[in-house]
């Protein structure tokens, strides 16, 4: 007679948890359809109540952010100050040179991000883990987000879309250790690819020839190349430290993202221009 | 268990979606770290109601909450089953006398959840979590969780409504006849 222990019911439990949740995770790391769908399914359902929710307590959130950052904040704005002085005096010569690039690209026929057609969108939460670098944007589906479209702000690149719903999107950002980027580095030309390190105020520049001549303060540029979901000569930041070991196969190049990814609030999805 | 509990814990889950999609997402984090809800509830439902429902409660909090994140179905949904089945098996030989047995089983289960999640991703092919940065915020997690375990097992106790264990020293719970 086979007696039934409690340990025994236990075990099967466990055991059939466990599958299950091995199953989901197979098929969806093989990309299964339903459960794409299943995603954005729960945000169409969860995102009201949450909207309803940030809406009674995000004076709390924004309350506790402001008594914890007060000082920083003093720092912050005398800074920004400070670069809002010396940007006035830059602007007037930048205006010659945007005139004679607008020229030039004419004569180049080069895609010009500004001519984009464009989805504005403000971020309206953050990331819901602690192992993700997204951002969730108030666009979806039915305002023509699309997966894999680009998201840039006035400063340069932010990312792209990684999952649409009905009325959000979820934006992977480019220091997500996921992302990778096609770019150009300004003076030489040099490709290579960027790549995010997370928590890190700093992206990776990888398969950067070790004999080009790359400087700390080059402006890097996406590349645009032919697959590839961002247009070309869009900033994504500048070098901020190179280095070189001998029998290198590559250069060791970080580089300072232009965008602030902790002070989002508004940006723009860039539509695929007609035939991409 | 009657329907009463289970319709509780089921806007438990639901709960924690929402605030870890709102409030914790977009603030309340520490050093930019923010605490695993649904592991330390699961932590506190295991606590209550032994391995077996355990287990299933994380495992649905964990489902519920990989329905917001760009990793795989399943990650959080097995990270959670397994440190609610241990934390339900450990907990009958725990001594309760003390009011800490709460945020030191919130900082234990946050911690061994935060490892399981990054060396089940790195199965699955996530292996970039696989860094520092990963230690660093899972150790701050850990803190937040032991200090979020105060409020999640009086929750956690109601949604069950497990007896009230007044000689033990439970946060909440009442010292009657002392």
């Amino acid at each position: 007679m086979v007696v039934y222990q409690p340990g025994n019911r236990r075990r099967t439990i466990l055991a059939l948890i466990v599958l299950t949740a091995v199953t989901l995770i197979t098929l969806d790391v093989r990309g299964s359809g339903p459960i794409s769908g299943l995603r954005g399914g729960a945000r169409d359902v969860v995102n009201p109540i949450a909207g309803a929710f940030e809406t009674v307590f995000s004076p709390v959130g924004d309350w506790i952010d402001g008594v914890t950052s007060a000082a920083s904040l003093k720092d912050e704005n005398a800074r920004l100050r400070r670069r809002l002085d010396a940007a006035r005096g830059q602007q007037a010569a930048a205006r010659a040179a945007t005139q004679e690039n607008k020229d030039l690209k004419k004569l180049l026929d080069l895609p010009f991000v500004d001519g984009a057609d464009a989805i504005a969108a403000q971020v309206v939460e953050g990331a819901p883990s602690n192992f993700e670098f997204t951002v969730q944007i108030g666009k979806g589906e039915s305002d023509g987000v699309g997966v894999d479209m680009p998201v840039v702000t006035g400063a340069g690149l932010v990312g792209r879309v990684l999952e649409v719903s009905h009325d959000r999107a979820t934006v992977l950002l480019i220091k997500d250790p996921e992302s990778g980027v096609g770019v150009r580095i300004e003076k030489s030309g040099t490709p290579g690819v960027v790549k995010g390190r997370g928590d890190s105020d700093t992206l990776r520049v990888d398969f950067v020839d070790p004999n080009a001549d790359v400087t700390k303060g080059e402006v890097v540029y996406t590349s645009g190349q032919q697959n590839s979901p961002f247009p070309a000569a869009v900033p994504v930041g500048t070098v901020s430290k190179v280095s070189k070991a001998r029998g290198d196969l590559q250069q060791d190049v970080l580089v300072k993202p232009l965008v602030d990814f902790s002070h989002l609030d508004y940006v723009k999805v860039l539509r695929p221009p007609p035939g991409r | 268990m009657t329907w009463l509990p289970r319709l509780r814990l089921a806007l438990l889950i639901l709960a924690v979606v929402v605030l870890q999609t709102t409030l914790f997402s977009a603030g309340l984090r520490v050093f930019g770290v923010m605490p695993d809800l649904g592991l330390v509830l699961t932590v506190a439902v295991a606590f209550y109601l032994g391995p077996e429902r355990g287990a299933a409660f994380g495992f649905l909090t964990g489902l519920a909450v990989d329905l917001f994140l760009s990793t795989p179905l399943g990650l959080s949904a097995l990270s959670f089953a397994l440190v609610g089945y241990g934390v339900g098996v450990v907990q009958d030989g725990l001594v309760r006398s003390t009011r800490w047995v709460a945020p030191i089983m919130g900082a234990l289960g946050g911690l061994t959840g935060g490892v399981l999640f990054v060396a089940i991703a790195a199965l699955a092919g996530h292996d970039q979590l696989l860094a520092l940065s990963s230690v660093r915020v899972i150790l701050i997690a850990t803190v937040y969780d032991a200090l979020v375990a105060f409020a999640a097992f009086p929750i956690a106790r109601w949604a069950t409504r497990a007896p009230r264990r007044a000689d033990q020293g439970l946060p909440g719970a009442s010292l009657v006849g002392r």
